[in-house]
């Protein structure tokens, strides 16, 4: 049954509309992670639209286009200019930028883009392999442990996204209330519809999400428009291909980095950021010379590039297996999937294997047109960082119009764009992380459903969750990071 | 310290909304909890975040004010345009709203050469056209006389 499934995925995913749009999906992911100040999720968004007319395979195929290449665009410059593209690239502007100032420019970049597509290769196989054994472990998961696990993910995003658990759980609840705008799911009553019928279909996630993300984004971007100066280039480009010898010289570090950015990326609320500078360090105690080490050493732009490459496979793995997004990359391309009729979590291994296999292979067709695109267009792309934000930031506004537009062709969905795109503005201003609003949005809908159901079942009785014993201990590491805060606060007290 | 305590109390308020909301909803259903169970749950636990913010805020003064300056002005005209431009798309239709608005962005962003302006809008609206409405078939909004 696997072996026909994964030919006829192959099949998709390399057909004509699969292989342009994960090329234009490489070209945008180069070009966004290469200019400061854009993100990678800012980029997703805004190419969101583009997916409307295309199939599944070739949806997740741009998409992945643009998240394996923009986490190798950052890194550009990152060793160019001594500016992360993205956060992800920030620990290889350490030794990339030094090796640029010495005149080694080429190298760093050949050596970034290569180490990411390992990276990349490297995080596929682990997806590969663990993911369907994930899924099936899943499927045998009653409503009270799913709704454990749902509570459990969000309260990691919230834990991790911002520098208080507190505030990071207002957004998420916050987000999680807006979904209950619209239809009820068990017994179809309206709620807070305030008797508009364009309502009763709830707020659309995908706008909220290109207004929160992409909104406060365009008021960054006019803050800072004027004050934009054109970088001068550390050296000139040459000798991109590392030797064979050198290659071997930094397998260690890439396959630590590699290791460390699969297993970051796939804990909810963690990410490329973390997984880089963790990468680093460790590449740094297993080098045979640590001390070459923010001097330009090559294995502290391989780690690095390795790991965030490595954090996409890995993001995968919860949201395709239990329909959780660990980070805001991947809320947004479980909306592709959600947008495409398709329902992420154990089901979907059972009910479109096609459709898992053809993200795999997609996946990894992402990495191998990076590392063509990447090597040959290097040149070209780093002029990117020459356009002034004056031509940039209009063009943002009017995609993100469009694209909330371009959804149910309906104003409306422009509307809760730039709605959302003011509670995001006020959120960044207040200090409180949007991510756990935005998983909020993502998973209201099935936490109460899944809450709802328990307590039917089991006739009202609250108690369904602690006699489940996985649900249970789901429950325990919630309650342990909930209060992970208050007792790290009580020791520095009686300290 | 009320300007300290703004966003505990705006958290409080719009838990106090919701959960005014929702006590319209009946709060069984069928065998189980009905429609207004988790909003008002959800309500409940805003509230008691709004409560811990709020006492967060109080006594020892942690920062619930912006963290730089505001830049309102900003934000205000981004927004005022956008919705202008949303507007603007429904009555006049793709590109007839996007040449001035794409060039009016570019000159509030601090483009001032009349090349700039008037080459980002036009370049921006015809790609954006042959891309999205072209290539990729994505709707784009059409005037109300075509």
């Amino acid at each position: 049954m696997t072996g026909p499934v994964v030919w006829q995925a192959l099949a998709e995913a390399t057909a004509g509309p699969s292989l342009l749009a994960c090329f234009v999906g490489v070209v945008l992911g180069l070009v966004v992670g290469a200019m400061p100040g854009l993100t990678i999720s800012l980029a997703m968004v805004l190419v969101l639209p583009l997916t409307f007319g295309l199939s599944s395979v070739a949806a997740m195929a741009l998409m992945l286009g643009v998240f394996a290449a923009g986490m190798t665009g950052g890194s550009y410059s990152a060793i160019l200019v001594n500016i992360p593209g993205t956060p992800s690239a920030a620990a290889t502007a350490i030794d990339g930028h030094r090796m640029a100032l010495d005149g080694h420019a080429g190298r760093a970049l050949g050596i970034s883009v290569i180490s990411s597509v390992y990276g990349g290769v490297f995080s596929l196989a682990c997806l590969v392999l663990s993911a369907p054994l994930i899924a099936r472990v899943a499927l045998q998961l009653g409503a009270p442990e799913q709704f454990a696990l749902l509570t459990l993910g969000l309260t990691l995003i919230a834990g991790f996204a911002g520098r208080s658990l507190v505030r990071g759980l207002v957004a998420g609840v916050l987000g999680l209330l807006l979904t209950t705008v619209g239809q009820d799911p068990m017994v179809g009553l309206p709620r807070f519809t305030f008797g508009r019928i364009e309502l009763q279909a709830g707020l659309h996630f995908i706008p909220a999400l290109i207004g929160l993300f992409a909104v406060p984004q365009v008021i960054e971007g006019m803050r800072a428009g004027a004050a934009h100066v054109i970088p001068r280039f550390a050296a000139g480009l040459t000798g991109l291909l590392p030797s064979w010898r050198e290659l071997r010289g930094l397998n260690r570090s890439m396959l630590v980095g590699s290791a460390l950015g699969t297993g970051i990326g796939a804990i909810p609320g963690t990410g490329g950021p973390i997984a880089v500078f963790l990468a680093y360090d460790a590449a740094r105690r297993v080098s045979r010379t640590p001390e070459a080490f923010g001097r330009g050493a090559a294995e502290g732009v391989a780690a690095p590039e390795a790991a965030n490459n490595g954090v996409t496979g890995g993001a995968l793995i919860p949201m395709l297996t239990l329909g959780i997004p660990g980070d805001p990359i991947s809320a947004i391309l479980l909306g592709v999937l959600i947008v495409h009729g398709l329902a992420p979590g154990p089901l979907l291994f059972r009910e479109h294997p096609e459709f898992v296999y053809g993200v795999f292979w997609a996946l990894l067709l992402a990495n191998v047109m990076t590392l063509v695109v990447a090597l040959v267009s290097v040149r070209w792309i780093v002029q990117v960082l020459r356009v002034p934000p004056a031509v940039l930031i209009p063009a943002i506004a009017v995609l993100c119009v469009l694209g909330a537009y371009g959804i149910r062709n309906t104003f409306l969905d422009s509307a809760t764009m730039l709605l959302f795109g003011v509670v995001g503005y006020l959120l960044n201003r207040y200090d409180f992380p949007v991510v756990p609003m935005i998983i909020g949005l993502v998973l209201g809908g099935e936490l109460e459903e899944q809450l709802r159901l328990s307590l039917t079942l089991s006739g009202g009785d609250p108690t369904v969750f602690l006699r489940q014993p996985i649900a249970a201990g789901l429950l325990l590491l919630t309650v342990v990071v909930l209060a992970a805060p208050v007792v790290r606060a009580a020791r520095r007290a009686a300290r | 310290m009320l300007a300290r305590l703004r966003v505990p109390l705006v958290v409080l308020a719009v838990a106090g909304a919701w959960a005014w909301l929702a006590s319209g909803l009946p709060l069984r259903g069928p065998g189980g909890p009905g429609p207004g169970f988790v909003p008002l749950l959800l309500s409940g636990v805003l509230a008691l975040l709004g409560i811990l913010l709020l006492l967060q805020a109080a006594p020892r003064g942690a920062r619930t004010e912006p963290r730089r300056e505001p830049g309102w002005r900003q934000a205000g005209l981004v927004v005022g345009l956008l919705a202008v431009y949303v507007g603007a798309l429904a009555h006049l239709g793709y590109a007839t709203a996007t040449l001035p608005f794409v060039g009016l962005g570019v000159w509030l962003c601090g483009g001032r050469s009349p090349l700039l302006v008037a080459g980002t809008a036009v370049g921006f609206t015809v790609t954006a056209w042959l891309v999205l409405g072209v290539l990729f078939g994505v709707p784009l909004p059409r005037a109300p006389w075509r």
